[in-house]
């Protein structure tokens, strides 16, 4: 699945490491969403939107 | 969070997966050096440290992408072992009375051991599949 994580990501002058500590994970995790190797749980997901303040849809294209 | 601060939690990961490691092959060592009670102390100990890291460290360790990754890892080889034994010991037994093949406590012992773990994960499979 398509993603615009490191966009917002960079955007805001994070690192993975902070994004991951931010919402719970590990930063291989992160770093696996990003590269589009894995699709995260729906909790994983409302947490990642809840921290860019944005809707699930803003972050992730299930189309692509 | 601060960089220094995740930097750690990776080391705790590491430390975490390495000491279970060690405890493995330390005690598969001194068991093959005939060292059995130090074997099961060193164990215990490396056991213990792995579980304080764990309780120690205030950052994730393993998350849900570990869950995953165990999930598909637990059933490919549960798929991989469950296809050899229908091959092997159909074979065996088909040795066996063609007399070519003797079953030894060894052979025996093996074939319980996969039986049990087939059965056991049968009725995880039925007690997880009730739950949803």
């Amino acid at each position: 699945m398509k993603n615009s994580l490191p966009d917002l990501r960079e955007r805001r002058g994070l690192s993975q490491a902070d994004l991951a500590d931010d919402v719970g994970v590990t930063r291989q995790t992160i770093n696996s969403i990003e590269r589009g190797r894995y699709d995260p749980s729906l909790e994983l997901a409302f947490a990642l939107a809840d921290r860019f303040e944005c809707r699930i849809e803003d972050i992730f294209d299930p189309d692509g | 969070m601060t960089r220094t601060e995740t930097f750690g939690a990776t080391s705790y990961r590491r430390a975490y997966v390495g000491l279970w490691t060690l405890a493995g092959l330390l005690f598969a060592a001194l068991i093959g050096f005939g060292y059995r009670l130090w074997a099961v102390g060193a164990f215990a100990l490396l056991a213990g440290a792995t579980v304080a890291i764990e309780w120690r460290a205030d950052a994730t360790l393993f998350d849900e992408r570990d869950e995953s990754i165990h999930r598909v890892a637990s059933a490919k080889t549960v798929g991989f072992y469950g296809v050899l034994s229908a091959i092997v010991f159909p074979a065996l037994v088909a040795l066996d009375a063609l007399g070519r093949f003797e079953w030894g406590p060894m052979a025996a012992g093996v074939a319980w051991t996969v039986a049990a773990l087939y059965v056991t994960y049968g009725a995880m499979a039925l007690a997880v599949g009730a739950r949803r």
